[in-house]
């Protein structure tokens, strides 16, 4: 395998961890939360929803602006 | 002599001072815990990998200025205060919002579902489905890192992050529903996206020259992004997380 396939096939990887992890988490009794839940978690504070907000803010200005 | 104070005299009432969000300034030992506050030093670390990676100014100084502001807020201790006492007191205030879009992880037993904070015009009504569809289509019709798209993705951007600062959080009060598992879990997936991500910037031939052999996700999002309906398709989902993040 090239290292372009190698270097994507790593980003698969871990995109498909984290699809795992949610349908995991999607199961009655899972220990393991969805995504929503660990975010709603993160913002529970002001600090952490400013954060996950501006960091969501950020990847806008990162692909498109000046 | 007025025994009230009239509509353009303002009220010396310190009580009232308070209630008008008048803060006092932190001082050097508060600022410098709100420094090493773990958000503040995410975006500090992330400053300092975007100057690393060459990245312009106009995209590493909001995550400094992100940084210092909220630093001064920890600092303050404005933020979360409201939500302490409403723990310590062992009530949940009118804005707290158990249950609010839950997936199924449980909510406080016997507490009414209480909508969240921004439920009220932030539903996913059909004019704000067809609203952010539109802004999609125009928005991308605008090439990228041109003062069009700044303006197209600032504006949303910057508002978002206003009404994050405005809200108050209450919801401390709530009963904590993820357990340590669940977080190094989902950590260890964006841990590991980032190493990866860095580990490919890392093995570029420089850190600001993209390279096909090791591509980064910018590399990577490059040619979808240079077609209008792929910055569309962007924007939208885009603009679908920052909804989805202001109903949490």
């Amino acid at each position: 395998m090239s290292s372009r396939g190698l270097t994507i096939a790593g980003y698969l990887l871990v995109v498909l961890a984290g699809v795992g992890l949610e349908l995991f988490g999607r199961r009655p009794e899972s220990r393991v939360p969805p995504l929503g839940a660990v975010l709603r978690e993160a913002m529970r504070s002001r600090p952490g929803r400013i954060g996950v907000i501006a960091a969501w803010a950020w990847i806008g200005l990162h692909f498109f602006t000046l | 002599m007025p025994l009230m104070p009239g509509p353009a005299e303002p009220a010396r009432d310190p009580l009232a001072a308070r209630d008008r969000g008048d803060r006092p300034r932190p001082t050097a030992a508060a600022t410098a815990r709100g420094l090493v506050h773990p958000v503040v030093l995410i975006f500090l670390l992330a400053g300092v990998f975007d100057i690393v990676a060459g990245d312009s100014p106009e995209h590493w100084g909001p995550l400094f200025a992100v940084a210092v502001v909220l630093a001064l807020d920890v600092a303050r201790g404005t933020g979360d205060r409201a939500a302490r006492e409403a723990a310590a007191a062992g009530t949940a205030p009118a804005q707290a919002a158990p249950g609010a879009g839950g997936e199924g992880t449980g909510s406080g037993a016997g507490a009414a579902p209480r909508p969240p904070p921004l439920h009220g015009p932030w539903r996913a009504t059909p004019a704000l489905v067809l609203g952010g569809l539109a802004y999609a289509l125009v928005a991308g019709g605008f090439g990228r890192y041109t003062w069009p798209s700044t303006i197209a993705v600032v504006c949303p951007a910057a508002a978002s992050v206003a009404i994050a600062w405005r809200v108050p959080v209450r919801e401390a009060a709530r009963p904590r529903r993820v357990g340590p598992l669940g977080l190094a879990a989902w950590a260890a997936v964006f841990v590991a996206a980032a190493l990866w991500e860095l580990t490919s910037l890392l093995l570029q031939p420089s850190l600001t020259t993209g390279s096909p052999e090791h591509p980064t996700i910018s590399v990577l999002t490059g040619p979808l992004l240079a077609s209008h309906p792929g910055r569309s398709l962007v924007l939208a989902v885009w603009l679908a997380g920052g909804w989805f993040l202001l109903r949490r």
